[in-house]
């Protein structure tokens, strides 16, 4: 190798000494790769849009005059921002899946578990800074179209921290389960299992321990973290059990792609 | 550089690479050439470790791929020219691979050149002909300024002009030092080009040996001989046992005689006086001598048993194609088996 002073055609080699690569350098990838799609602003915007009419939707028909404005940002996140969001985390996976260019992505970082982190920490870290702005559209919004509500600084700034942390874990969780699945049709079929049917299949049945072990899915955990009162188990609870949700998904997948085939 | 010990890869029922045992050197092009099938992409793959062995190791200085901490600046590997993200630019392509390795964006400019790619680096990877994805997936081979390049059928869909330019590409990075392992199932495409032949069927190491002992083995020159008197025939072919010729009926009207000159095997007939409607010299090209390596592969269940250096030419198969102008007289010419 030392005896090589050019590459063809006389360019000049790249860095005499190898540095760089390891997590920063797949993150660095990563967020290159999904920056490099207009589809990620697409996404965006459209989470945007589902943001700011879902949460004006919500304000309107809410009557309560003890809310926080934040309220309807909080459920248009669950009833259908964090699916969009969810779906560019996603696609960061199933898309290279269905061009072929995940081979080029291990060629790059062929530690599974590396790239997977690298993936969770772009996909994550996107969601949480955009899950600010939407979170903040959506109390704009919502807020607008109360008739009554209640502005409380600190308590509405937690509560968009909140949205951004549940959209960043939910993200997580989604590059996780793609990795599984693979195909865009399969994760999201497996995502909508997950989040809404098992979730009201579980309420269906009456005993109370399969209503209870719903609230433990990380659609409610999710809910209840960035829920206005305590229920079940309150927040913190709420916040740990989504935690491990994501963690799980992403275990999983680190121990599936180690063993198959890419 | 490349080390690869008994690795076999099965699915299922399928043995797709069969104890495959071998090293590749470094400083030169290491043909590896095998018909459709034969396991040279699968063989690949497990040297990336994309998919893993059903058994054995593939090694690249002593490591598995996964184990490199920078492996694109030690393998530069090519595999499917269409991997790429369709709706992502050549320039962004090239930049993801770069930061995973703290590669500069100065050196995606100079591979986008080396490949030539300069004018087209801002256009979708998806707007690119194949030649252009072959050329892209260069660059990124490139890259990391790698000792070790692996590619696999980079000629395959390019135009003359592509091959060429593949073709001298190849040769510079030899020249420079570097190991290139190189895939075809074109054996007039390797003999230009590879300095070492490996071959496989089903799987199974067929050949492993330097171009130059098995084109001196192939070139070795046959007799085609047809008249019309079987019974004469068979007293030539008598004659020619005695002068030590190998002898082989391709069907009762017919020999071909290997170990003789074309001159002495005439004078012989002669002598018996034997009636030829054929007395022809055959030159046994490279694609020829490929073609009788693999043939036991292709249709038959039993390939020569794996060993090192070369195994003998000895024709084992069905009925050849006449004897063909030594490959790579054409550009485009080439036998696809
Ligand atoms: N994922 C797979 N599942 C099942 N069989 C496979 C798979 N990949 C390759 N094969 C089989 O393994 C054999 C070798 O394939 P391959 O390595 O692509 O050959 P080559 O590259 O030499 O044409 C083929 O018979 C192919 O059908
Ligand atoms: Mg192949």
């Amino acid at each position: 190798m030392s005896s090589l002073t050019t590459s063809p055609a006389g360019a000049p080699r790249a860095t005499p000494r190898p540095s760089g690569g390891g997590l920063p350098g797949a993150v660095a990838a990563e967020w290159t790769k999904l920056w490099s799609l207009r589809s990620t602003w697409y996404f965006l915007l459209v989470a945007a849009a589902v943001m700011a009419v879902t949460a004006g939707c919500i304000g309107t028909v809410s009557h309560d005059p003890a809310a926080s404005v934040a309220r309807p940002a909080t459920l248009a996140t669950v009833y259908g921002v964090e699916f969009v969001v969810a779906a560019l985390a996603m696609l960061s996976v199933t898309g290279e899946y269905a061009t072929g260019s995940i081979t080029n992505t291990l060629q790059c970082v062929p530690n599974r578990a590396r790239m997977l982190v690298a993936k969770s920490i772009t996909l994550g870290g996107v969601a949480f800074g955009a899950g600010i702005v939407l979170a903040a559209i959506g109390v704009a919004a919502g807020g607008a179209a109360m008739d009554a509500g209640v502005f409380e600084m600190s308590y509405v700034a937690g509560q968009v921290l909140a949205i951004a942390v549940h959209l960043a874990l939910l993200s997580v969780l989604t590059v996780g389960l793609a990795a599984i699945v693979r195909s865009s049709a399969g994760a999201i079929t497996a995502l909508f299992l997950l989040l809404l049917i098992v979730p009201m299949i579980l309420q269906s049945i009456p005993a109370d321990f399969f209503t209870d072990l719903a609230q433990f899915l990380p659609q409610a955990a999710g809910a209840q973290f960035m829920a206005d009162e305590a229920e079940l188990y309150g927040p913190v609870a709420g916040l740990l059990i989504l935690v491990a949700w994501a963690a799980a998904f992403l275990t999983a997948a680190t121990v599936v792609l180690r063993r198959r085939d890419a | 550089m490349l080390t690869l010990q008994g690795l076999t890869k099965r699915y299922g029922e399928k043995t797709a690479v069969d104890r495959l045992t071998l090293d590749v050197a470094p400083g030169k092009i290491t043909g590896f050439l095998g018909p459709n099938g034969a396991g040279k992409s699968t063989t690949m793959r497990m040297i990336l470790g994309l998919d893993h062995p059903t058994s054995g190791t593939a090694l690249i200085k002593g490591k598995r791929y996964a184990d490199l901490a920078h492996p694109l600046r030690e393998v530069g590997a090519l595999l499917d020219a269409k991997a790429v993200h369709p709706r992502r630019t050549a320039y962004r392509h090239l930049l993801a691979m770069a930061r995973s390795h703290g590669i500069g964006a100065k050196r995606v400019d100079q591979v986008l050149d080396v490949a030539g790619l300069g004018e087209v680096a801002g256009k979708r990877a998806g707007s690119f002909s194949l030649g252009m994805g072959q050329r892209l997936g260069i660059a990124g081979a490139l890259l990391g300024d790698p000792e070790v390049l692996m590619l696999d059928e980079p000629v395959n869909g390019l135009d003359p002009d592509g091959v060429l330019w593949i073709r001298n590409f190849l040769r510079s990075l030899a020249a420079e030092g570097r190991t290139v392992f190189v895939s075809s199932h074109l054996m007039s495409e390797m003999e230009l080009t590879a300095d070492r032949l490996i071959v496989i069927g089903k799987g199974k190491l067929i050949a492993d040996a330097p171009m130059a002992d098995i084109l001196s083995r192939s070139s070795r020159n046959s007799v085609r001989v047809r008249g019309p008197e079987a019974e004469g025939l068979r007293l030539l072919a008598d004659r020619l046992l005695e002068e030590a010729a190998d002898v082989t009926w391709e069907s009762a009207g017919e020999l071909v005689v290997t170990g003789l000159s074309v001159e002495r095997v005439g004078d012989l007939a002669h002598e018996r006086h034997v009636r030829l409607h054929e007395l022809r010299a055959v030159e046994a090209s490279l694609e020829q001598a490929y073609m009788e390596l693999t043939a036991g592969s292709v249709e038959y269940g039993q390939a020569p048993p794996p060993g090192p250096g070369v195994q003998p030419l000895a024709y084992g198969g069905p009925p050849l194609p006449y004897g063909q102008p030594h490959a790579g007289q054409g550009e485009g010419e080439s036998l696809v088996v």
